[in-house]
């Protein structure tokens, strides 16, 4: 009969196993698609570049856009660019939560809420963002306010619709038990309701941040002389297209931080699944 | 100090013209009594346990508690139930917390709920998740939160039927013995005649197709009661012939339950 122990030199070799393994799925995967990424819109810059019909576009490819983005970054230019396009969307998000929310509970809460407002909640949640575009110029004074507008309209659906699943979802016992303790309704919705509803309300807001950051470009084609949508629609005007690509690449990564930022809070009032 | 209890003339039925499924009860239950209320499924017994907690109202006659009609669930008669429907977004104090933040009773909170927790031996969890306890435990931090609003009733309804033997036997002599302790009135609904045995001071035997009180029994043995004891066991035999009858009888062939808070010995010795 053979006895096996563990040495101390195994277990340090199978502790830096397990570190380097956990490296390589937090960081090297993450690494390794932003690689592929990078490579394939190096691969479309050369096309672009090596074809004569398209060479005047050649500025997209990553060698001269990557320089231009760091260039906007410590310029200081870039805050002037991205504050406004925050402004708009945290106000479009604001707004959009402030509705959704309450109606969202209402409709979760009473059958016939949701008996009423189904058929024409659903019939405005397929309308796009943009199509109330005209109606937005024509109901707000300013071009700001239209998009905000449009911004709610993007984001109010997913809030919405995901709170009001969410109430519906609350497992009867816990009502029960605030029932039991005399608790009056707004305790109820102070200490039941809303804690309950929290996470799924995060998640119907990651989806409306999602949504609002890919309509905040359009919108602020609107009339609007500053953000990432004007500077976007500027730098092509005048030909910018390494400064294009670089605002691309900044709204890619700013949507990212958003997002990640939703999901640490999401993670952090989770309860669910745990 | 514990509650008084009248049920008067209780019949119900879910819809006008639905099933009759209480008919005609009757009881008083003194001030710090322990009651089991026993009986096959569909009898009534939660529907009636509902209606001790204001959580239900009868179609007919009513509930005093103290003398005063019960028309709405009040923190001080609280009920206990299978799940213990602790708030999972809450760590165990704050679930002990929750009976007295919903009443607005916030006055010494922590002091509170540490003697709570301390009563039901989980002072050393009182942060911990409430998916990190076992069944167990989360019925201890059940009752823990029951106990916090000092309620004069507590109402149990089957909530150690989920628990392994063991835990459910502790959870029982723990119960009875605060409820004793205390002078809180304790009405426990169970399909187990152990538990009735073990935490009621009188057994309630329902029979259904209307539910009615069948059989009235009190327990004329010290606590903690020793289910291996020849007079439990002859107890428990008795309770289960009432039980069987309580099953086979027709309600209509059976005189309607009706004691008073001290029953007639003659009616204990005899059932």
């Amino acid at each position: 009969m053979t006895a096996t122990t563990t040495t101390p030199a195994t277990a340090g070799g199978v502790e830096i196993g397990h570190y380097a393994r956990r490296i390589s799925e937090n960081l090297g995967y993450p690494l390794l698609g932003l690689a592929i990424l990078l490579g394939f819109w190096w691969l479309g810059g050369y096309l672009i570049a090596s074809n004569p019909s398209t060479q005047a576009f050649s500025a997209f490819a990553p060698e001269s856009a990557l320089p231009r983005a760091w260039e906007l970054l410590w310029s200081g230019t870039l805050w002037d660019t991205v504050h406004p396009s925050l402004s708009r969307i945290g106000l479009g998000l604001f707004w959009a939560t402030l509705v959704a929310v309450p109606v969202g509970i209402l409709v979760g809460s009473l059958p016939v809420m949701q008996k009423i407002t189904s058929f024409p909640f659903q019939l405005l949640r397929m309308v796009s963002p943009l199509a109330w575009m005209p109606i937005a110029v024509l109901a707000f004074e300013t071009w700001d306010g239209a998009i905000v507008f449009l911004l709610f309209m993007a984001s109010v659906w997913p809030i919405l619709f995901s709170t009001a699943f969410a109430v519906q979802r609350i497992d009867p016992m816990y009502f029960k038990v605030a029932r039991n303790f005399g608790a009056s309704p707004l305790a109820s919705l102070r200490r039941l309701v809303i804690p309950a509803v929290a996470p799924d309300i995060l998640a119907g807001f990651r989806l409306a941040l999602g949504i609002a950051w890919v309509v905040l470009v359009p919108a602020e084609y609107l009339g609007v002389t500053s953000g990432l949508g004007y500077a976007i629609n500027d730098a092509r005007d005048i030909l910018a297209y390494d400064l294009l690509a670089a605002l691309v690449l900044v709204i890619g990564v700013i949507g990212y931080v958003l997002d990640a930022i939703v999901v640490a809070l999401i993670r952090y009032v989770g309860w669910q699944g745990t | 100090m514990g509650a008084s209890i009248q049920i008067n003339g209780i019949t119900h039925q879910f819809s006008p013209k639905g099933e009759v499924v209480l008919q005609d009860l009757m009881m008083d239950i003194g001030a710090g009594s322990n009651i089991a209320l026993i009986g096959e499924s569909g009898c009534g017994k939660s529907t009636l346990l509902h209606m001790l907690a204001g959580l239900l109202i009868p179609s007919e006659g009513c509930v005093k508690i103290n003398g005063r009609q019960v028309t709405r669930a009040h923190p001080e008669w609280n009920m206990m139930f299978q799940r213990p429907g602790l708030y999972p977004w809450l760590n165990v104090r704050q679930n002990v917390a929750l009976g007295l933040q919903f009443t607005g009773q916030t006055q010494n909170l922590k002091g509170r709920i540490d003697e709570m927790l301390e009563l039901v031996g989980l002072r050393d969890r009182s942060e911990a998740r409430i998916q990190d306890l076992s069944g167990g435990q989360q019925q201890r931090v059940a009752l823990a939160r029951s106990l916090a609003v000092e309620p004069q009733m507590i109402l149990l309804d089957e909530p150690f039927s989920a628990l392994d033997a063991f835990t459910r036997r502790n959870l029982q002599l723990e119960v009875s013995s605060i409820a004793r302790d205390k002078g809180i009135t304790l009405v426990l609904v169970t399909h187990d005649i152990d538990e009735a045995l073990n935490m009621g001071e009188r057994v309630v035997v329902m029979g259904r197709n209307p539910g009615t009180f069948r059989s009235i029994m009190d327990i004329d043995l010290s606590f903690p009661r020793n289910p291996m004891h020849p007079a439990f066991t002859e107890i428990r035999e008795d309770l289960m012939d009432r039980f069987r009858a309580s099953v086979e009888t027709p309600a209509d062939s059976e005189t309607t339950g009706h004691t008073s808070q001290t029953p007639d010995p003659k009616e204990i010795a005899n059932g």
